[in-house]
């Protein structure tokens, strides 16, 4: 069932550049026909005569006659989705002109398909017009159902444009063999070694035809899942360029940001992948911020390997600000062991909470403690030898650790970092030995001092040292080994400190001050992720 | 050695060999092989969109399509390995003919 988000969503216009492509190849296979033809260029000498060169030339025919149907097939196939990108184009078309004819007085939110009326404008027209209220009913109804009516009429048509171009390109294809219902067996060692058991060409195929399969199977080797997310952050950046011009087009000033932002965190991506040895291992939409997993450095082969797992807030606009973390971490594990290859990875595979309100679930920190768990097996069963593994929580991430820690986590050190509760009451009952659990707070971050957090934790009976979601890691009696961070800004600032990465002026700043160079936070981390820890404890 | 060449058409049971002209073909009939090759790398992957059926329907559709081009760059390079290797025998033989004549 097709969506208004998916409509809008959709880039028909990298379909456009898809059909282009198969019209091209049509032609060069019809070239390749001619030379093949053409004497002087790859004919067979005309005069060869005997067995052999009737066997040589009853070959060539038959493949001549292949290329001849497959340039066809290829020109056929680009007309079917350069058609079906059309009709896609004007359903999108049809709701952005719908969204224009809207009356200026309402608003349309394009996510959802509704018009609602503004509380400025609600409380405008029932101060001044004796009648304002029920007009303005009237037109939200109207609106209403006229917009619903333009939505529906142009989903419907989309729909039908699908499937004819679905059952057209079904019945064009060349052999009935398929890759739509391969499922890669349970566990990252199981799936490594399906993975490796395949055919080259049948790796290749997958990886064209089920990108998501093949980028985001935790047990398939780095560098595979690396070429099919590549192709997904090229379509992504490419259809979240097209959305933020249509939204914008549309009046959708909020949607339109919000795209953007988007791309500007996935540009980052694709800048660290170009600059560096950075591997993408995961890309989806997933239902909240955008999913994302990138690795810097080698993480088959690196001696120490950290996982940063981000909080509240994380997914594809936080790109940047993460990747510069994970560098961070990275650079000061480097200088506490130099002679220690060190990969870090990026690990937003999960849906985070979007704002702290939606953080106050621990729901979801459940549901991402079995994706993180499956991760880090696949990091120690595909590394090639013995690895230090350490896996880092900020915020919302450390619930989401201490969740995955709980019933055993291929970790051989685990770091709470500015945490509301790692969802347990003591260190002892992680999967780890207590002497390898670590935590630190900044004295003004406000994580610790949130209003509400001590009603939250009687409720769930907490002792009174509680957070929200369980005793602070960083207080002693929680048993992890607590190390010291700089106490960050006090409070809001007046104005950045552009010296910093940290922004100042946001009023929870001592919550993101952890990375900051040269910090003593960010020391221990280092040395804890380079397993030099000795007189830390 | 100078090949057999016909200077009229060939009849049922004549065999003609022009060597040289063999080899130039087979050496053109790679550089197709490996012009299907590359054909076969032009198209750049784009991942089925959510949501539409048709994505899927063209990235299988798409692959088929590839490896059918891939497979027929094969086949080719296999017919120019085979009409190298007529030309090549054909020469062995003729010189092997011809020095029995030697003596």
């Amino acid at each position: 069932m097709l969506s208004l988000h998916d409509l809008l969503a959709a880039d028909p216009g990298a379909w456009l550049r898809r059909a282009r492509a198969w019209d091209a190849l049509s032609h060069r296979l019809t070239s390749r026909v001619d030379d093949l033809d053409r004497s002087g260029i790859a004919a067979l000498p005309e005069r060869w005569a005997g067995a052999d060169a009737d066997r040589a030339r009853e070959g060539n025919e038959a493949l001549r006659s292949r290329l001849v149907t497959d340039a066809a097939l290829a020109a056929r196939a680009g007309d079917v989705l350069g058609t079906h990108a059309g009709e896609v184009l004007t359903a999108q078309r049809r709701i952005v002109q719908a969204a224009l004819g809207v009356n200026p007085l309402l608003d349309v939110d394009l996510t959802t398909g509704t018009v609602s009326v503004p509380a400025t404008v609600r409380g405008v027209a029932a101060a001044v017009l004796p009648f304002g209220g029920p007009a303005l009913t009237g037109l939200l109804a109207a609106e209403s159902l006229r917009f619903g009516a333009a939505v529906r009429s142009a989903l419907a048509d989309a729909a039908r444009s699908d499937a004819a171009a679905t059952a057209a390109l079904r019945a064009l294809r060349p052999s009935a063999a398929g890759s739509g219902s391969v499922v890669a067996p349970a566990g990252a060692a199981a799936a490594r070694a399906w993975w490796s058991d395949l055919p080259d060409d049948e790796r290749d195929r997958l990886t064209r035809t089920r990108p998501d399969l093949v980028g985001g199977t935790d047990g398939i080797p780095p560098s595979d899942r690396d070429r099919a997310n590549r192709s997904r952050l090229d379509a992504e950046r490419s259809r979240l360029r097209a959305l933020a011009d249509q939204l914008r087009m549309a009046g959708d000033e909020g949607g339109a940001e919000r795209a953007e932002a988007d791309l500007a965190g996935l540009d980052a991506v694709h800048g660290r992948l170009a600059a560096t040895d950075a591997l993408l291992l995961h890309l989806t939409r997933g239902s909240g911020n955008g999913q994302v997993v990138l690795a810097v450095g080698d993480p088959e082969r690196a001696a120490h390997v950290v996982t940063h797992v981000p909080g509240t807030g994380a997914g594809w606009a936080s790109a940047a600000e993460d990747l510069r973390r994970v560098d961070a971490t990275r650079d000061a594990a480097r200088g506490a062991a130099p002679d220690g290859e060190v990969a870090a990875v990026l690990w937003t595979g999960y849906d985070a909470p979007a704002d702290l309100s939606d953080a106050i679930d621990d729901r979801g920190a459940d549901r991402a403690a079995v994706d993180l768990r499956r991760f880090q097996d696949a990091l120690r069963t595909g590394h090639d030898g013995p690895v230090h593994l350490t896996t880092v929580g900020h915020s919302y991430g450390s619930l989401v650790l201490g969740r995955a820690a709980g019933p055993g986590i291929a970790a051989d050190d685990v770091v709470f970092v500015g945490s509301p509760g790692v969802g347990v009451g003591h260190a002892s009952e992680l999967g780890v030995p207590v002497d390898r659990v670590w935590a630190t707070t900044a004295a003004n971050d406000p994580i610790r001092l949130a209003a509400g957090s001590e009603v939250f934790s009687t409720s769930r009976g907490f002792g009174p040292a509680g957070l929200i979601h369980g005793p602070d890691p960083s207080r002693a009696g929680f048993g992890a080994a607590v190390f010291d961070s700089a106490p960050g800004p006090l409070g809001r600032a007046l104005a950045d400190d552009p010296t910093t990465p940290t922004d100042e002026s946001e009023w929870m700043s001592a919550h993101s001050s952890y990375w900051d160079p040269g910090t003593p936070g960010l020391d221990t981390i280092g040395r804890i992720v380079a397993g030099t820890t000795g007189g830390l404890r | 050695m100078v090949p057999t060449n016909a200077s009229e058409p060939s009849t049922p049971g004549t065999v003609l060999v022009e060597p040289d002209l063999l080899l130039t073909c087979s050496g053109r009939l790679v550089e197709v092989a490996e012009a299907l090759h590359s054909d076969a790398t032009s198209v750049p992957p784009l991942p089925p969109e959510p949501g539409f059926g048709s994505g899927a329907a063209a990235a299988d559709l798409e692959a088929d399509l590839l490896d059918a081009v891939r497979g027929h760059a094969e086949r080719l390079r296999g017919t120019a390995v085979a009409v190298r290797a007529a030309a090549v025998d054909w020469r062995e033989a003729d010189e092997t003919a011809a020095a029995s004549f030697a003596g």
